[in-house]
């Protein structure tokens, strides 16, 4: 146990704040158009890739820069300091496609892909859930059947981020109809661009437009872009999920502790009750804004545990799910202190309104944080059985 | 190097401090428990032995020149095993008695010869409600004042202490309408006084951890065991549940009792936060734990003869100590009163 920064750790830091001092966009996107969000993210992705600061911990060869987890936090801290975009769109492919491909891909695979998803020339969807299976999700139903050197899918996947933009898929597909639900399951890139898939939209509670749902009939994938053996792709899929609830939110933890500052900072400007003094100086509100400081300091506390533990495991183990868990949850409290301090004009949600940075907008997002990777209940299952031992239902 | 995880080095200290605590403390073994007669006499002076109370004094102060974060592993042991928490006292007033320049002193309370207890100060300041069992003829007692401005050590005399029947059975309640002062001149203020709350608080949350923890694991066990509608009840996921809030809150108690130690004194982090931030995550860690706890052993967890009970009362007196929740938010956000007083 210690936290010592080392020189370079220290100059890196510097560095980094100096990099995104002169490069973040001051203007962001104000609307909710797909098309509009992804040149903006890729346009942004690719200005920190030939900065170098994209994949801060990939493997160089991949076009990472081949640090270390601590250094990857340093970036994320700094990078919600600075108010720098969301990911969004880039998401899947930087934070749990591209640490698929790199913990389970071929080499071909890896050539392909990885320098282009940092590089934002790729964008990424998951194609995981199902109309009859989302927290059951192995018992996933579209089909994918073997045809020379093809696999041919049928079927639907749902509640896809920005598949009507991507380039690309994860995508779960059962290619054993005969064996036990979770032996029947492969991993396999998907091309968004073959004939026979279509893509429908979603509006989302929060005004976004990226969900979608995605039909796939006789589409036909390349065997070549299986990722793991055929059949193995569960195993994959948890590699996928490891990441996606273990380091991926790592930079929303960051940015959490600079909301709560905002917090802070409104509540020290706004009345709460007749009297017209501050909120801050209403000492219930002001403990409660201390509630959120302390969850968010044992927050990033977990998230450099986890790093921690990284460092043994590479993969993340199953206390990915405290930091999936404790993530949805605070996001959720905090939203729900800002509507109380916003008053009357929580209401209020007219346009412009911009995609995250919007009290009332990041209010009604924060729903999808106890669903998405796995609901609030599917992680304490995971908690309660893989970690605590206990029984199965 | 940044890593919160114990090296093998650290690893052992807290390996030696737990098992010293199994062969000295058995709480499950008697009905009819108390301070005086669960814990072996020879407690303060066998942890002693182990260096416990001068982890982190400097070499030349008579230390053992290592640091919180060894004191954090090794008390967070002693929660887990709900060693008294005069030991905590112990290793606070070893740490007062050197700051205010009383080597003699400080080494009784390191060797153990000494073993203090805690004092809080009653509303109107004219009580003292002595915490923990003090086996000096004249008690020694280590007393924050009501604003956390100032500590001290003073010693009180036995013949005007009343004994109070404590909610936890294990920690002995006494009150004094004597009010102490301080002994020798041993006082702290300002940043001392400061040092020592933040210290403190960091040791008293890892003991918290230690609680939560120690219940966590209580539940999990019994719910693996405990069968019901011809299931052990832990795989039903209202207790499932339960049991991963449990865990849950354990992990975050100790992650950031751990970001404390491991950031004290390094540039850029406010210790004061941190260590209030540790306590407070962790007490609501221990309270919630043990209250829940409870429910997961339904009625065999509300009789005495379960030691269930024992973790709750502990985790609300480890709470009022160094400051309780509330006082740790006031901390957390000093704007209030930069504001408005």
């Amino acid at each position: 146990m210690e936290f010592v920064l080392t020189e370079e750790q220290v100059e890196l830091r510097e560095e980094i704040r100096a990099w995104l001092d002169e490069n973040v966009p001051k203007d962001q996107p104000t609307g909710d158009d797909s098309k509009e969000l992804r040149d903006f993210d890729v346009a942004w992705q690719r200005r920190q890739y030939d900065g170098g600061w994209a994949g801060v911990s990939w493997p160089q060869k991949y076009g990472g820069r081949g640090l270390g987890l601590v250094e990857q936090l340093i970036w994320y801290e700094e990078y919600a300091r600075a108010g720098a975009p969301n990911i969004r769109t880039c998401f899947v492919g930087v934070n749990h496609a591209g640490p698929t491909l790199i913990m389970r891909g071929t080499e071909e695979q890896k050539k392909r892909h990885l320098a282009s998803i940092l590089a934002g020339d790729e964008v990424w969807c998951q194609g995981f859930s199902e109309p009859d299976a989302g927290s059951d999700l192995g018992s996933l139903r579209t089909s994918a059947r073997i045809e020379g050197d093809d696999l041919v899918v049928n079927g639907q996947k749902i509640w896809t981020s920005f598949a009507h933009v991507a380039d690309f898929q994860e995508l779960l597909v059962r290619t054993d109809a005969d064996a036990p639900k979770h032996r029947g399951i492969s991993w396999v890139i998907c091309d968004m661009r073959s004939p026979g898939i279509q893509v429908r939209p979603i509006p989302s509670m929060d005004g976004a437009t990226d969900f979608c749902e995605v039909f796939y009939d006789d589409v036909r994938i390349p065997l070549s872009n299986l990722v793991g053996e055929l059949n193995q792709g569960w195993q994959v899929a948890m590699t996928t999920l490891s990441f996606e609830r273990g380091t991926a939110f790592a930079a929303d933890q960051m940015a959490m502790s600079m909301q709560v500052e905002h917090l802070v900072e409104l509540a020290k400007t706004r009345s709460i009750d007749l009297s017209g003094r501050p909120a801050i100086e209403d000492e219930e509100f002001a403990r409660r804004l201390g509630v959120l400081r302390a969850e968010v300091a044992a927050l990033r506390a977990m998230t450099y545990m986890g790093a921690s533990r990284n460092r043994v495991t590479v993969q993340p183990g199953p206390e990915g799910s405290f930091l999936r868990l404790g993530v949805g949850e605070l996001m959720q409290r905090i939203g729900m202190l800002a509507m109380d301090l916003l008053g009357d004009e929580q209401l209020d949600w007219s346009p412009p309104v911009r995609h995250h940075g919007n009290w009332t907008n990041d209010y009604l997002f924060s729903f999808s944080r106890t669903i998405s990777a796995g609901s609030k209940d599917i992680q304490r299952n995971i908690i309660g059985e893989r970690l605590l031992g206990l029984p199965k239902a | 190097m940044i890593d919160l995880l114990p090296s093998a080095d650290q690893q052992a200290v807290a390996d030696e401090a737990a098992g010293l605590l199994g062969s000295l403390i058995d709480f499950t073994s008697s009905r009819e428990l108390t301070e005086e007669s669960l814990y072996s006499p020879d407690l303060a002076r066998r942890c002693a032995e182990q260096g416990w109370f001068a982890l982190a004094l400097d070499e030349a102060d008579g230390g053992v020149g290592l640091s919180v974060v060894e004191e954090v592993l090794v008390f967070r042991e002693a929660g887990r095993h709900l060693a008294p928490l005069s030991l905590i006292a112990s290793a606070l007033s070893a740490r007062v008695a050197s700051l205010a320049g009383a080597p003699p002193i400080r080494d009784a309370f390191v060797d153990g010869s000494e073993v203090p207890c805690f004092g809080q100060v009653g509303p109107n300041g004219e009580q003292v409600t002595l915490i923990g069992l003090s086996r000096s003829a004249r008690p020694w007692v280590l007393v924050l004042s009501r604003d956390r401005k100032s500590v001290m050590l003073a010693r009180v005399e036995p013949s005007g202490l009343n004994r109070l029947r404590s909610i936890d059975p294990l920690v002995t309640l006494s009150r004094t309408d004597a009010v102490p002062e301080p002994e020798d001149g041993l006082v702290l203020t300002g940043q001392d006084a400061a040092a020592v709350v933040n210290h403190g608080r960091m040791l008293l949350a890892a003991y918290q951890s230690g609680v939560a923890e120690a219940v966590r694991d209580m539940s999990a066990e019994y719910a693996r065991q405990r069968v019901q509608f011809g299931s052990p009840i832990g795989a039903f996921q209202a207790v499932k549940h339960r049991c991963a809030d449990m865990a849950v809150r354990a992990e975050a108690a100790w992650c950031q009792t751990a970001f404390a130690a491991t950031t004290y004194g390094v540039e850029g982090f406010d210790p004061r936060f941190e260590a209030a931030a540790a306590k407070y995550n962790a007490s609501v860690a221990a309270i919630g734990n043990t209250r829940d706890n409870i429910q997961n052993h339904g009625a065999i967890g509300y009789t005495s003869e379960h030691p269930a009970h024992l973790f709750l009362g502990r985790a609300h007196v480890a709470d009022r100590l160094f400051g309780d929740l509330r006082a740790e938010l006031d901390d957390l956000v000093p704007e209030r009163r930069a504001v408005g007083h």
